[in-house]
């Protein structure tokens, strides 16, 4: 099988002599990445600013929705080694990390729908055009945005890359060492689609912390654009230029809170159900996979036959989506709090597990008292009941825990809203239904905002 | 039965594993703790274990460390409880034992192979607290025994009711070097990195004479870092400072691998001796012969392959009174004749014997 290339290069930089790794059947190929050639990318690509500002906004729109399409395709070839390579670097079952879901949320008429709802007047885009006060106002991203890629959901980058690349801003992307193809090839697609785009894209696959090469990205950069919380990106932060934007991704987690009213027996099966789904899809390692359950006290079912309920749907859910491999301190703290609370429950304490027999597979931790991990488990689900909001609000605000930014609801729709009101000014970014929550539409403000707010800069034309 | 298993434990730390095969003495462990322990029963009967089906080390139940701090895992009555420390409020491991003297005996041979290999005794100075201001700390306890045994004249504790005993320890430090009298520092990594910064705060200097050593433990607990660093880089940067700061070279410096819910203690092999007479790199913990360890993968608990990483599982016959098997939250590989630590979980929680120091400072700090 012939090599694929895991990088993407502007026109005019030559491409250095490849190293090949096999990885399963795929044989990749990656450039040594030197601090001339992270120079070289990074002007190459800045210089296709000029091309994409020439095109409209339409334009730029149409051919990105034609790329996502062509990766929607049941028989997209890029897509397919991509999944494969993510597969395979990052041990996760294909059916686990399915790509078109993530895809769906960005494809036609989405993105051309999201752009409007952020940029207004969307003309200002394409040039002057008059603002709401008649003064002449024009909306331009970064000179260069280096996006350094998660790995642990392949794809949540997407709606990021697009929206740089309709504020007219080249983009330079370092893919993480779990995803190594999905960045290169999807670049190629563009390419394809619209040279002008292809000619704005770089994907350099760096290594972290190569403070030679990252002096020269960081240099270039007009922003940067980094999920986790890895030290690396932190170290690479803290290097970045006075004045250039950081759009941070951090560590954020995602739990479901279930209302009393909602709690109907040989009705709740659906929610439980959903729940599981929430929790596996991706193999749990999203910062939109459900890691906790709060029930609310006072419904028609008692919180442990919640759990009962969410524990019979959870082998169900890991038959479907089967486990990866996931990293050795998660396996090692999930492990742990599996004996905790096994610990507690011979102690006679008010505690639950319920655990696949064998490996990580799926786990449901229940407890009263004790508060819940401070770090999400793999393929877990910490059940916890709750009093009233303003106890669900103590329970859930702690130094030591990641910022809940997406809740799944069970409920009516008085109390939803309610729930949003509580947890609006508290880092909550989205509110939605259970078996909804890896699924997040385009529209959502990833980190409180969308890319459009943090990146574009208005310049305002005032008439003499 | 209790008793005849003690006694057979000391026989076999007294004969350095020489009395009888530690399985078969294992396995008896096993089964004294099973009926004697009725939280041990109680667990293994969780984990479907009887043991009638337990034929090899390998196959007895480990009790992970999560689970001492919900359960109270003695053989008989408590006369001693040692606590794990800990820093974030969620709970501490509880180590109740119903008769210290395995304990005393495997710490002090074992120290003495490790760190007094030349069957010396030194002026010892203990930089942490003693066990009359921590009575719960296994640590202290420890060391109150290596005082008593091996403690030359001018011994002591530098760490008191108000911290690091800074100026007192320096004193004592330039004394020893004035007189050309070596000795063995005893420290948690914490108490000594405050006082290397207090050296380097006040330019002090000290030139120990040869034969000093230093044993310290805890690694990166308590330590203020910005983020944690990979064990082995930790212990050569910190060995590092006291080779030029205190004249203690590296191949005299050995860090110790211990925990509450232990009563043996591991030591880099450096003054024991490696078989090719140079220092291990990486460093190989020596683990005593009444322990054994082994790894396990941390996704099915099951036996890694050799020499491959995971979770660090013991059985220590010195934790006869309580529980022997344990699974620890430490990663780790074999090596020759012992272990290589690899470190613990990110974002696990900061526990072991390293923050006693820390805690005293906190609770001197407070108002």
């Amino acid at each position: 099988m012939m090599p694929v290339r895991g990088y993407w290069l502007p026109p005019g930089v030559e491409p250095p002599p490849g190293r090949f790794a096999t990885l399963g059947a795929l044989t990749i190929e990656t450039p040594e990445v030197t601090p001339a050639l992270a120079l070289s990318t990074v002007f190459g690509a800045a210089s296709g600013r000029g091309a994409i500002a020439a095109m409209s906004t339409d334009a730029i729109i149409r051919a990105l929705d034609a790329a996502v399409a062509a990766w929607i395709a049941p028989d997209s070839e890029p897509r397919r080694l991509a999944e494969e390579a993510y597969v395979e670097a990052a041990g996760v079952p294909r059916v686990t990390v399915p790509f078109v879901p993530l895809l769906e949320a960005c494809a036609s008429p989405h993105l051309k729908d999201w752009v409007r709802a952020e940029v207004s007047p969307v003309a200002a885009l394409d040039g002057f055009v008059a603002g709401p006060d008649g003064a002449m106002v024009r909306a331009l991203g970064p000179r260069l945005a280096v996006h350094v890629l998660p790995g642990n959901v392949p794809l949540v980058w997407l709606p990021t890359l697009l929206a740089c690349l309709v504020m007219r801003t080249p983009c330079l992307l370092k893919p993480a060492r779990e995803d190594p193809l999905t960045a290169a090839l999807f670049a190629a697609t563009v390419a394809a689609k619209s040279p002008e785009l292809g000619a704005a894209l770089a994907v350099l696959p760096w290594t972290g912390g190569d403070e030679r090469v990252e002096a020269e990205v960081l240099r270039g950069a007009g922003a940067l654009i980094a999920y986790g919380d890895d030290p690396a990106i932190v170290s690479l932060a803290r290097r970045l230029p006075a004045g250039v934007p950081f759009v941070a991704h951090g560590p954020r987690i995602a739990v479901g809170v279930v209302a009393r009213e909602a709690q109907n027996p040989g009705r709740f099966e659906a929610v439980a159900a959903a729940a599981a789904r929430d929790a596996l899809l991706y193999d749990g390692r999203g910062c939109l996979s459900l890691s906790a359950v709060f029930v609310e006290r006072g419904g028609l079912m008692e919180p442990g036959e919640v759990v009962t309920s969410i524990a019979g749907a959870m082998p169900v859910a890991a038959t479907a989506l089967p486990a990866g491999r996931p990293d050795r301190d998660t396996a090692a703290l999930t492990q742990s709090w599996r004996a905790r609370i096994r610990a507690r429950m011979q102690a006679g304490k008010p505690s639950r597990c319920a655990a696949s027999p064998r490996g990580l597979d799926w786990t449901v931790l229940y407890d009263e008292e004790l508060p819940m991990p401070a770090v999400p488990l793999y393929r877990t689900v910490w059940i916890a009941p709750f009093r009233d909001y303003a106890d669900l609000t103590m329970k859930t605000t702690r130094t030591d825990l990641a910022v809940i930014h997406a809740i799944a609801f069970a409920g009516p729709d008085a109390r939803r809203r309610e729930l949003a009101e509580v947890k609006a000014g508290a880092g909550l970014t989205r509110l939605t239904d259970f078996g909804k929550l890896q699924t997040p539409p385009l529209a959502w403000p990833h980190g409180g905002a969308s890319p459009f707010r943090r990146l574009l800069n208005w310049t305002r034309l005032e008439s003499r | 039965m209790a008793d005849a298993i003690r006694d057979r434990v000391l026989r076999f730390q007294g004969s350095a594993g020489s009395s009888e095969p530690f399985e078969s003495l294992a396995l008896d462990v096993f089964a004294h703790q099973h009926g004697a322990n009725p939280a041990y029963r109680a667990w293994c009967d969780g984990a479907g274990v009887a043991p009638v089906t337990v034929t090899t080390v390998a196959a007895i139940p480990a009790v992970p460390v999560a689970a001492f701090k919900e359960l109270e895992f003695v053989c008989g009555t408590p006369a001693a409880e040692f606590r794990t420390s800990g820093t974030t409020g969620t709970g501490r491991g509880r180590h109740f034992l119903p008769d210290l003297e395995p304990y005393r005996a495997g710490a002090l041979a074992h120290f003495a192979r490790c760190l007094l290999p030349e069957g010396w005794k030194l002026r010892t100075l203990v930089l942490a607290p003693p066990p009359e201001l921590r009575p719960h700390s296994s640590l202290s306890r420890m060391l109150g025994w290596v005082l008593e045994a091996h403690g030359e004249s001018g011994s002591g504790w530098f760490v008191g009711a108000s911290g690091l005993e800074r100026d007192r320890l320096a004193e004592a430090l330039l004394d020893a070097q004035r007189g050309s009298v070596p000795v063995l520092i005893a420290a948690t990594s914490a108490a000594l990195g405050a006082f290397l910064d207090y050296c380097d705060a006040t330019g002090l200097r000290v030139a120990l004479p040869g034969g000093s050593r230093l044993m310290d433990t805890g690694g990166q607990k308590g330590a203020r870092l910005a983020a944690p660093l990979p064990a082995e880089a930790f212990q050569a940067a910190l060995y590092r400072r006291v080779a030029g700061t205190l004249g203690i070279p590296p191949e005299r410096c050995v860090n110790e691998y211990g925990m509450t819910e232990l009563c043996s203690q591991a030591y880099d092999r450096v003054l024991a001796g490696t078989p090719q007479g140079t220092l291990d790199v990486p460093r190989i913990k020596l683990p005593p012969p009444w322990l054994a360890v082994s790894v396990v993968d941390p996704v099915t608990l099951e036996p890694v392959p050799a020499g491959a990483s995971g979770l660090l599982r013991f059985v220590d016959l010195a934790n006869v009174g309580s529980v022997a098997a344990v699974l620890t939250e430490d990663f780790g590989r074999l090596g020759q004749d012992g272990f290589i630590l690899e470190g613990r979980p990110r974002a696990s929680e900061a526990r072991g014997c390293g923050l006693t120091f820390e805690e005293l400072q906190a609770v001197v700090a407070a108002p």
